[in-house]
């Protein structure tokens, strides 16, 4: 019987009551790479749990698979042999499984199956964080429900929100959650978690931010990463509040930045604020304009911050580069590598993927739908047939990437012939062509 | 100082007795067994940083002169003088032989005596011709001053025989001036003489010079013996602490880079592998007679129980310094080591030995894995609180061989022999073995070991136990590991049927399909006979008992003598989820001819052949899955070959395990 799709009042007005025992989520992921494992916490579970305890009452435990071990590493595993493989265009990407295997499930389960340590859970709520992942979301399925055959599935997450109907057709799960309330005011319960994890992920705007932090030092977590879609917002005073009232908990904190922080929305206040020793990242967000940069933005910013005495470049501070999206132009792509390298001092290139629902999505909803959902990784650049730019191509770009990162700090450097990539490269380096100011980039070939 | 001649002894005799002690520590802790005789409470030994001496004190009840050269420094006599003798605290003594003092000869170059106690000395003897005379000082044996003679000694003479009347200074003995010899005058018959000499408030300090003594043995020159040992005597001015000092000098250069050798780099698990002072510590503890190391709240108590320990007279504390702070020593054994496990009661023996001739308690005691470090392995047997020898088998050992050989490696033990087979003719000189013709050591060994060609007794019992447990173990982990074995295969297609239907695969419409099938056109394979492969009724000799909800997915009780598998878990579960429908594998022992496999979709049952030729092929996790996907593959794809291949293959290879 396919699961229904609810709403998160439903499920709870309906579905849930104080004598359940419910079991949070977070499974493992199967992907080709995955650079951001080190900050993968899911928030979404944390506040949900306090919202639970607070209208419900149940009894609420957590298994994060993403959660690293002692060493600070998150577990990951090739695939075996028969599976490891995604042929995707010409390419065959290897696949890792990152995140603890379903041993994990299994052996927490065992040990709540004896009389001493509870029931076994009557719920199981599994999230996710991005719906071209539900591989693995579907896998999760598979064995909790081999597991407790009697408990009730739930899927919530992006893959549930954004694509209800797939999730309801293509898991074994009873119910998938469409809708979630609002949860950003509410506390991330981290007593959930056993062992502290290495950070506290904080959304900005939030009520519960401060006290939040408070609550991971008071638990010796001294890394806090901020998420959310205008790090400047309110001219900076969200963010500077925050950080105003917990910099102080402990000499070894550190704030991270690692999405929405906008160049153009930048200030001279807040440019003096993420100067402080107490930011150990920032990378600004790809500035546009129509086609190409907004350079003035990058410009602007680099001027603030080096009022704000920091001195470029800094390894702190990179620039995301979008590549993979629908229309990218290969030396475009390279010009704005160049321009924000120029700017930031250091470059991360952001591979894209279409969001269910979103313009991307729907503008080219028919090519994509000779793409299968679990293709639609950015790692597998789904637009790069449609882009006409091979995917060796995008793969070259990545080692450009890295290449120039370290490179800059020499001012000079000289790379490999090749690919119509690198040869567009050396000719743009020869022209210039990024270029509206004296650069410290010469070649030396 | 002055000379002071130690009674009689040929410095060639000297020499080979002091060889009886060896290794170093075990001639050491003659000087901790002596203070354990002397009363001690508590002995502290300080090392110096450069370990080239030695400082033993103890709070014991000191000597006096008379007593350092009678008793501590006297070979032989002793036999007859503490066999079976108790202190004055009514410990059983633990010196018997009197060759303890020559213990650290060869280890170092002298050994200093410091000491006093609030005693006199008493000596009685008969003068059998009369008139006659005697020498005082050297029927004393000491080399006093004419003053210190005069102040304590006192003298009383006797008529020897029924009458006992005292002779008369003046009229029938009488002194020289010096009050160093005495005459009797007339002939009054045998005489008894009883000189009493009041040590109170007069200490010594003796030197004995083994380096010298062991020279002079070379040279045979024992004129020059005088000079082995030399005393000082001083007054006490108030009665400060009792006890006695004793200082091990100039340790012999092989000791000391003995004691300063480092322990061995990277994971060492023994003894022999640690430092040299930890070596030296760790066997000192084992062979003295202090408390043991009792655990607080650690593993094992009860083995307290069964060593007796409550009964036995120790030492309070024997302390040992070097540098920093001074270390407490404690016995150790096995079963109170902080990582031990719990050793369970079928692996525990007690050992009660009460016989005429012999009493004995302590345990013999199995483990569970290879005993590390390897240094208690084997049954340490102590007498007086002092082990003897090395932790062995008793020469159980050379009659083993196989698994039970290999079994003593698991075995520890500690027998504490309370009366019996403590005296001189059952223990050689060095208290490193019994002589085996004594009958007490007999009674012993028959109870430990048995008799015979066959190793019996409480050490027979443990090896019984040990190898239960080893083929219990191995019986269940090849169960448990077939079971597991076959549960992955039913896994793995499970898992493939969810990840082609996830990820929309060509086959995925088929497999909904027949997902939602009730048919049930099943042919002969239901009514065959049913293939065994539940749990066994037996493990290692012990029946199988099923349960649910244990915290491990088998348990063992030894003592009830059986099995408690927990079929929830493991590879127990026959239940295969084939995305949202459960199907129960239903195995049967079908003829060569019948289907590999059949599924009834109404009774929600795949029936699985295991006499099906195929079978021969392969083992049972490839034949249950070839089997599950030539059944499925079959029932998706309608008779459609390419698309039945296709989806054959893709249920085959699919693997979430890397071994697959």
């Amino acid at each position: 019987m396919m699961a229904k799709v609810v709403s998160a009042k439903t499920l709870i007005a309906s579905h849930l009551t104080k004598q359940d025992r419910v079991l949070l989520i977070n499974p493992p992921v199967v992907e080709t790479r995955y650079s951001w494992i080190r900050w993968n916490q899911p928030l979404d579970l944390l506040k949900l749990a306090s919202y639970l305890r607070s209208k419900v009452g149940c009894e609420i435990h957590l298994l994060d698979y993403m959660q690293p071990d002692k060493e600070g590493d998150v577990p990951q595993e090739w695939l075996p042999k028969a599976s490891r493989y995604a042929l995707v265009g010409d390419e065959k990407y290897p696949m890792r499984r990152f995140g603890r295997s379903h041993k994990f499930l299994k052996d927490w389960l065992a040990a709540r199956k004896t009389k001493e340590r509870g029931g076994v859970p009557t719920q199981v709520w599994i999230t996710s964080l991005c719906s071209y992942w539900f591989e693995s979301i579907s896998e999760t399925c598979r064995v909790v429900r081999q597991e407790m055959s009697d408990a009730k599935i739930v899927l919530i997450g992006q893959y549930a929100r954004l694509t209800p109907k797939h999730a309801a057709e293509h898991c074994v799960c009873d119910l998938v959650v469409s809708k979630t309330p609002n949860l950003i005011d509410l506390p991330a319960a981290l007593d959930l978690y056993k062992e502290p994890p290495p950070f506290v992920a904080v959304q900005l705007g939030s009520k519960s931010a401060i006290g939040d932090i408070k609550a991971a030092v008071k638990r010796q977590i001294v890394q806090v990463v901020f998420f959310g879609e205008d790090m400047c917002e309110k001219d900076g005073d969200s963010l500077s509040e925050i950080v105003e009232a917990t910099e102080r908990q402990h000499r070894r904190l550190r704030f991270h930045i690692i999405c929405g922080l906008q160049p153009e929305r930048l200030t001279p206040k807040i440019a003096k604020l993420l100067a402080r020793k107490s930011f150990a990242q920032f990378h600004f967000e790809q500035a546009s304009a129509g086609d190409g940069l907004n350079v003035e933005a990058y410009a602007r910013a680099r001027r603030y911050l080096e009022e704000a005495k920091l001195k470029l470049p800094d390894e702190r501070i990179s620039g995301f580069v979008w590549i993979g999206r629908p229309g990218d132009n290969l030396e475009r792509l390279i010009r704005n590598t160049l321009t924000v390298l120029d700017h930031c001092g250091s470059i991360i290139l952001k591979p894209f993927s279409p969001t269910p629902g979103e313009p991307a999505q729907l503008d080219h909803a028919e090519y994509l739908e000779a793409i299968k959902p679990h293709r639609w990784s950015p790692h597998f650049f789904p637009f790069s047939d449609l882009n006409g730019i091979t995917r060796t191509e995008y793969h070259d770009l990545y080692r450009m990437a890295a290449f120039l990162n370290e490179k800059v700090h020499n001012h000079a450097f000289d790379f490999l012939n090749g690919t119509l990539g690198t040869q567009m490269l050396r000719n743009s380096l020869s022209r210039e062509v990024w270029n509206l100011e004296p650069s410290p980039l010469r070649i030396t070939d | 100082m002055v000379g002071m001649r130690l009674g009689g002894i040929d410095p060639s005799i000297l020499r080979e007795l002091s060889g009886v002690y060896k290794p170093f520590v075990k001639a050491f802790k003659e000087l901790i067994s002596n203070a354990f005789d002397a009363d001690a409470d508590r002995v502290a030994v300080t090392f110096s940083d450069d370990f080239s001496t030695i400082t033993v004190d103890d709070d014991g009840a000191g000597m006096t002169l008379f007593e350092f050269r009678n008793d501590f420094t006297r070979i032989g006599g002793g036999s007859r003088r503490w066999a079976g003798e108790k202190t004055r605290k009514g410990r059983p003594r633990i010196g018997s032989k009197g060759i303890g003092f020559l213990a650290l000869a060869r280890y170092c170059d002298r050994l200093r005596v410091r000491s006093s106690a609030a005693r006199s000395f008493v000596a009685k003897f008969q003068l059998e011709q009369t008139p006659g005379s005697i020498d005082v000082r050297t029927t004393l044996g000491i080399p006093l001053e004419n003053n210190l003679l005069n102040d304590r000694m006192k003298c009383v003479v006797l008529r020897a025989g029924s009458k006992r009347s005292k002779l008369e200074e003046g009229i029938h003995i009488n002194w020289n001036r010096a009050r160093t010899r005495l005459k009797v005058l007339n002939d009054v018959g045998p005489v008894d003489i009883r000189l009493s000499f009041d040590c109170s408030g007069l200490g010594f300090e003796a030197v004995l010079d083994f380096h010298r003594l062991l020279q002079l043995a070379d040279s045979a020159d024992l004129e020059a013996l005088d000079d082995f040992a030399t005393v000082e005597l001083y007054e006490i001015a108030d009665e400060g602490p009792v006890g006695t000092r004793i200082v091990v000098e100039q340790l012999k250069s092989f000791v000391r880079t003995e004691l300063r050798s480092d322990r061995r780099k990277g994971f060492v698990r023994n003894v022999a592998s640690r430092s040299g002072l930890e070596q030296f510590l760790w066997y000192l503890s084992r062979s003295t007679p202090i408390p043991y190391k009792l655990p607080q709240g650690g593993p094992n108590p009860q083995v307290a129980d069964l060593l007796g320990a409550a009964g036995q007279m120790t030492l309070k504390e024997l302390q040992v310094c070097h540098g920093s702070s001074p270390e407490s020593l404690r016995r150790p054994i096995f079963p109170f080591e902080p990582d031990t496990l719990l050793i369970s009661p079928d692996l525990l023996i007690s050992v009660d030995v009460d016989e005429p001739g012999v009493m004995a308690k302590g345990f013999i005691a199995g483990c569970q894995s290879v005993i590390f470090p390897a240094e208690y392995r084997g049954i340490a047997i102590r007498v007086r609180g002092v082990a003897i020898g090395n932790p062995g088998f008793l020469g159980a050992e050379y009659l083993l061989t196989g698994a039970q050989k290999a079994a003593l490696s698991q075995i520890t033990g500690e027998i504490n022999i309370l009366s019996g087979l403590d005296a001189v003719d059952t223990l050689n000189p060095g208290r490193e073995s019994f002589y085996e013709e004594s009958d007490q050591y007999k009674i012993l060994r028959r109870h430990l070991v048995g008799e015979g060609e066959q190793v019996g007794g409480c050490l027979g019992r443990t090896i019984a136990a040990v190898l239960r447990r080893s083929e219990t173990k191995s019986a269940l982990a090849d169960a448990l590991g077939r079971a597991a074995f076959r549960r992955r295969a039913l896994e793995d297609v499970s898992a493939a049927v969810t990840h082609l239907i996830a990820t929309a695969d060509k086959s995925a419409a088929a497999i909904r399909k027949m997902l939602k099938s009730q048919r049930s056109d099943v042919n002969g394979l239901p009514s065959t006979g049913d293939f065994e492969l539940e749990p066994p009724l037996r493990i290692g000799g012990m029946p199988v008992v099923q349960e649910r909800g244990l915290s491990k997915p088998y348990e063992v009780d030894y003592i009830k003598g059986e099995v408690r598998l927990d079929t929830e878990q493991a590879g127990w579960n026959w239940t295969l989820l084939l995305f949202d429908r459960r199907f129960t594998i239903v195995n049967k022992k079908g003829g060569p001819n019948l289907p590999i496999a059949e599924v009834d979709h109404k009774r929600s049952q795949i029936y699985v052949n295991w006499g099906h030729p195929i079978k021969l092929q392969m083992d049972e996790r490839g034949f249950l899955r070839t089997a599950l996907a030539l059944v499925l593959s079959k029932e998706a794809s309608a008779d459609d070959t390419s698309n039945m291949m296709d989806l054959l293959l893709k249920l085959m290879s699919f693997s979430t395990h890397h071994d697959g």
